[in-house]
């Protein structure tokens, strides 16, 4: 049975592949023949005989194989509800989804290009119409299929797995084409407001960020709606799979919007300080900020909607690989922001240490206002951020998880490090300053001893602070539960058609002190 | 619109909306500004780098050869790399045009007596599913001929493209 079934459906996606390249390749060619001058004849002619033949093998091949499948599934349900057959239509689906989706993108971007001319190949846009529309009907009649068969014979397990790695996966692709779209295009409109007299060739840029955002929100919004229609939304709010999906979405999005937001702050600050180019950007502050300006927008607004979807579904029932999903996303979060804070820290106090031992030694006291800004940025955003996602006594049930502990222990390891190199660092400038060693004498060493004693500082504080609540979790663990005490029931077991050695064999498994007794029963 | 009317509304519809709204306002913005954009000043250096850009961009090769000095295209001392013959300049413009050009803007531009810079940023289009944008800063040197100001800079087209 699963022989026949793993012939048919490989043999099925093979020549359906086949049929694919043939029938996009030999449309386009044809159009590229009707379109454009004859001279390409010789080319045409030998595209047609190559892609004609792997169509004419791919399709009869394909059917045949396909509609034994489909007669087979429609005769036994077990064939119907097969993981393999699942494997098959979701494979499938996943892609001609992405690959309708990719020259989706690439149709509209012509076709806008063509609206606001920076586009003008008509038979290329005409070429990725036909491509599109192949694959978006293959792509149809297979969801069409895979819809049937979950409503005739149901869908768990492993089916239910397979549905949902489709499903996730293209509202991932869907989102991220959305998001990365939506950003671009808002800094192109911010940077035509604020700096468009400026602008002398706008290029296909709009063009492209739309395609991008539209496509993104064809494939995002089906499949969106797609999983949140009854029994999926149901079947799938307790998924591992789908709670993965959405943190990895949010982790992207606060990540996102962290760098967008620190580019912004740090901007801001410099060029209040006087720094004229801050980071190497233009004239024009705007325009500047509109790149990180857009992704704070955008990626905000991500995050706020999928914490709210999170909510939603933990709310109705959080299953135990949800919360452990959850747990690895807040700590993950809590320790990329610890470390932005502490860098930002230990920064600040290195570019103050900088200024007053430079001023005292009489030494050149340099430019301080640029790393002043970007310190203070690190500082002023890392520290909500870990305000935020950190709690040092959470309940019990959410203190003991392997996660917390990771971060504690990666939080040690990391002020340890910095203790370590720089008390080395520390160390050797002192000792160089005491035994008056040839690089000392120009004050460097004094320098180089506050910069090191700038980052102890703060590796000290952070280290300290992450020991005291690793020692006050081991003290607060509740003891491991005892054995239970051996039950003092006694009982009567009677066995037919074994023989004695047998069933001592099988009793040589009871917990030690278990004693028992055989007496063979007399009919 | 009642916050109760909102809460009812589906969450998809509002993305829809924001989407929407973000297209228009990407192809208003860009038909106004180009709509109120002057012609090239080709009396100027900005003109004259503006006017070069634009017809490179239309794949106009004869246009922006006119706006190219001698020195630019043709081999003296201390010069070294592939030089352009008018053909080969026409070949570049008009076989290098891309679905996806560049977008430019114009940061600076400074004169000192027969000679200007103009600084230039062009963004590209990575050419990504994403629509990620990677800018570079170009410096184009213009010299005072007698025709007017002209381009003496590397004049590869393929960097407007």
């Amino acid at each position: 049975m699963i022989q026949r079934r793993l012939y048919l459906y490989i043999v099925a996606a093979v020549s359906l592949g086949m049929l694919l390249v043939g029938l996009g390749n030999l449309g386009t060619t044809t159009l590229n023949a009707v379109l454009r001058a004859p001279s390409t004849g010789t080319v045409v002619k030998d595209a047609i005989a190559g892609f004609g033949a792997v169509t004419l093998v791919g399709l009869p091949v394909w059917l045949l194989h396909w509609t034994i499948a489909q007669r087979l599934a429609g005769r036994h349900p077990d064939e119907r509800a097969s993981a393999l057959r699942r494997l098959y239509l979701y494979l499938v689906l996943a892609a001609t989804a992405v690959a309708a989706a990719i020259v989706l993108r690439g149709l509209l971007e012509d076709g806008l290009g063509l609206l606001l001319g920076s586009f003008t190949d008509g038979a290329a846009l005409a070429r990725t119409a036909w491509v599109s529309l192949l694959l978006l009907a293959f792509w149809f009649y297979h969801l069409r299929v895979a819809e049937a068969d979950r409503a005739a014979v149901g869908q768990v397990g492993t089916s239910a797995t397979l549905r949902r790695w489709y499903a996730y996966g293209l509202l991932f692709l869907g989102l991220a084409f959305l998001l990365f779209g939506a950003r671009s295009v808002l800094q192109q409109v911010l940077v035509l407001l604020v700096d468009g007299r400026q602008t002398i060739v706008f290029g296909g840029l709009i063009p492209a960020s739309l395609a991008t955002m539209l496509t993104g929100l064809g494939l995002w919004g089906f499949h969106f709606r797609w999983t949140s229609r009854e029994p999926l939304r149901s079947d799938d709010r307790g998924s591992t799979l789908r709670a993965a999906e959405g943190f990895l979405v949010l982790a992207g999005s606060v990540a996102l919007t962290l760098v967008g937001a620190s580019q912004l702050l740090y901007y801001m600050l410099a060029r209040a300080l006087g720094i004229q180019h801050p980071g190497g950007v233009s004239d024009n502050l705007l325009a500047a900020l509109a790149g990180p300006g857009s992704t704070v927008v955008v990626f905000g607004l991500a995050w706020v909607w999928t914490r709210r979807g999170l909510a939603a579904d933990a709310g109705a029932t959080e299953a135990a690989r949800q919360a452990g999903v959850r747990r690895l996303y807040t700590h993950l979060v809590a320790l990329l922001a610890l470390a932005t804070l502490a860098v930002g820290a230990a920064g600040l106090l290195w570019t103050l240490s900088d200024q007053v031992l430079n001023s005292l030694l009489g030494r050149n006291v340099g430019e301080w206002r640029d790393r002043a800004s970007l310190f203070l940025t690190l500082a002023v955003v890392g520290t909500p951020m870990w305000l935020t996602h950190w709690k040092a006594s959470p309940e019990v049930r959410e203190r003991f998880t392997l996660s917390r502990r990771l971060y504690l222990y990666a939080a040690l390891l990391g002020s340890v490090l910095a203790l370590l190199i720089s008390g080395a660092i520390l160390l050797y400038r002192v000792l160089g300053l005491i035994l008056s060693t040839s690089d000392t004498t120009s004050g460097a060493a004094v320098v180089d001893a506050g910069r090191s004693a700038s980052v102890i500082l703060v590796a000290v504080a952070l280290g300290l602070y992450h020991w005291r609540l690793l020692r006050a979790d081991s003290a607060a663990r509740p003891a491991p539960a005892s054995e239970p005490a051996a039950p003092a029931s006694r009982f009567t077991v009677a066995i037919d058609g074994a023989n004695e050695d047998q069933i001592r064999r099988l009793l040589g498994g009871l917990p030690g002190g278990a004693t028992y007794a055989l007496e063979p029963r007399k009919n | 619109m009642r916050i109760g009317r909102l809460r009812g509304t589906d969450p998809t519809w509002l993305v829809v909306v924001g989407v929407a709204v973000l297209a228009v306002a990407a192809l208003a913005s860009m038909l106004l500004v180009r709509s109120t954009q002057p012609r090239p000043d080709l009396s100027t250096p900005s003109g004259v780098v503006t006017g070069y850009i634009q017809a490179v961009q239309a794949g106009k090769a004869d246009q922006a050869w006119a706006l190219l000095s001698q020195d630019a295209v043709q081999s003296g001392p201390g010069r070294v790399g592939p030089l352009f013959t008018k053909d080969d300049f026409k070949q570049q413009v008009e076989g290098n045009r891309r679905p996806t050009a560049s977008r430019v803007r114009i940061l600076s531009a400074s004169q000192s007596g027969d000679s200007a810079t103009v600084h230039v940023e062009v963004t590209n289009a990575s050419g990504d599913l994403f629509s990620e944008a990677s800018a570079q800063t170009i410096a184009i040197t213009l010299k005072r001929e007698a025709a007017g100001w002209r381009i003496t800079s590397n004049p590869y087209p393929y960097q407007f493209q």
